[in-house]
């Protein structure tokens, strides 16, 4: 997700990523590792031919979206979308989070960042922006009523 | 009332974003950053920090460690076991969860951390359960190349059941303080396991005392079908990632019938995406 205080600030901030002169190398490079597959052998203006792995399979499944017919350049540029449109202010993103959630009857998000690159202030958007926005709405906890790991996974 | 959801967030012990407009410089070694993060997640109440971790520095990209290395791509990156410690001594409620690969970890020393983390936690310990996929990773091992997924997923299902029998080998009252005849644990409540399995053995009993939560919260984000079948059978939380919202639908729809079939309530791993 990416957050900013209107949505063209967060979708130009999105957009300066993806388009930045390392994005898709250090994107090949970091799904190569996980996969042990050297991305570099392929054509970055073609798809990419159909390949498997004895890593991490499910991440290769999603990075090279099979069937698509994007190519590299475009599958790498695309390399952390999850498909649910997840950039905006945070009350935009807030109010789209739920849709997902009923769609797939799924129990919860695992924020990340690509690369997993954190700052203070990508912190601070999540945790004093996007997360109350989530409060107000009734979808996220207020407080912790369970003591141990275990119990707060199962409040609700 | 609409339906609430979990949060958690995935990170790492790496210098990340260091030359970034705002970053905090690039040597984050002392812990304190990630320390900063997780009471600022604690304060907006997510289940928990997750520390991902690898074991090598790859050389997949052209052959060489050279983008691993410019890109901060999982190198530099440090041990998440003692700064899962320094997180779960500076928060209260949230729990903290780090990644210990089965192939790099002999079962008895997992347990005994494990053990230790989730007393120094007061019960918020979780292990992401990875098998490492790299052969890499696996030569750092006293291995020549990473055993095929099926290999490493019964290795993994054996592995958990050790380590479970390890958690077990002491009965929850085993520790008695009994100040009368001077006797701290009862021996009658201390058991050897004597595992033998097809990869593992161990004599047992575990040399710590029972922790809060009896085990660890086992986290796991198996994605491929042997993957999927590990994690509906052994997890508590499952993280994944799937194509789109019908990658994901069908994803927890295959993981929830698996559990049942494990003889487990759905219910009971709880998925994030």
């Amino acid at each position: 997700m990416i957050l900013g205080e209107t949505s063209e600030v967060a979708r130009a901030k999105h957009r300066r990523m993806v388009t930045s002169p390392s994005f898709i190398e250090a994107a090949l490079a970091s799904v190569g590792w996980i996969t042990d597959i050297d991305f570099s052998q392929f054509d970055l203006d073609a798809p990419l031919p159909r390949i498997t792995t004895n890593g991490e399979q499910g991440s290769l499944d999603k990075f090279a979206q099979w069937g698509s017919g994007k190519t590299l350049r475009q599958l790498a540029s695309e390399r952390f979308d999850s498909g649910l449109d997840l950039i905006g202010t945070s009350d935009e993103v807030a109010d789209r989070m739920p849709a997902a959630i009923e769609a797939i009857g799924g129990d919860g998000y695992l924020i990340s960042t690509p690369f997993q690159y954190i700052s203070r202030r990508i912190i601070n958007e999540v945790c004093e922006g996007l997360v109350p926005a989530l409060q107000r709405r009734g979808l996220a906890r207020e407080a912790y009523s369970g003591n141990t790991l275990r119990e707060v996974l199962r409040e609700f | 009332m609409p339906k609430r959801f979990h949060l958690a967030w995935f990170t790492n012990f790496t210098p990340g974003d260091w030359c970034a407009p705002f970053s905090h410089g690039g040597s984050p070694w002392d812990g304190k950053f990630f320390v900063e993060m997780a009471q600022a997640m604690e304060r907006a109440c997510f289940d928990y920090i997750i520390l991902e971790d690898t074991l090598m520095v790859s050389e997949a990209y052209r052959g060489t460690a050279e983008a691993a290395l410019k890109h901060v791509l999982q190198v530099s990156k440090h041990d998440p076991m003692p700064l899962a410690a320094m997180i779960a001594a500076s928060t209260s409620r949230m729990g903290a969860v780090a990644t210990m690969s089965t192939l790099a970890y002999p079962p008895f020393m997992l347990a005994r951390l494990s053990a230790t983390l989730d007393h120094i936690s007061g019960g918020r310990f979780g292990w992401n359960i990875v098998t490492s996929g790299e052969d890499a990773a696996a030569q750092n091992f006293r291995m020549d190349e990473l055993p095929p997924r099926e290999v490493r997923y019964a290795m993994a299902d054996e592995y958990v059941d050790l380590v479970c029998r390890l958690f077990d080998s002491w009965e929850a009252d085993a520790v008695v303080m009994d100040r009368e005849r001077g006797v701290y644990a009862d021996s009658t409540k201390v058991h050897p396991i004597h595992f033998k399995g097809e990869f593992f053995k161990c004599r047992g009993p575990l040399n710590t005392v029972p922790s809060p939560q009896g085990r660890p919260v086992f986290v796991q984000a198996g994605g491929s079908p042997r993957g999927r079948a590990f994690a509906a059978k052994h997890a508590d939380s499952i993280i994944a990632t799937a194509n789109g919202i019908a990658g994901m639908k069908e994803y927890r729809d295959e993981v929830r019938a698996l559990a049942a079939r494990f003889g487990r309530n759905p219910d009971d791993p709880r998925r994030d995406q």
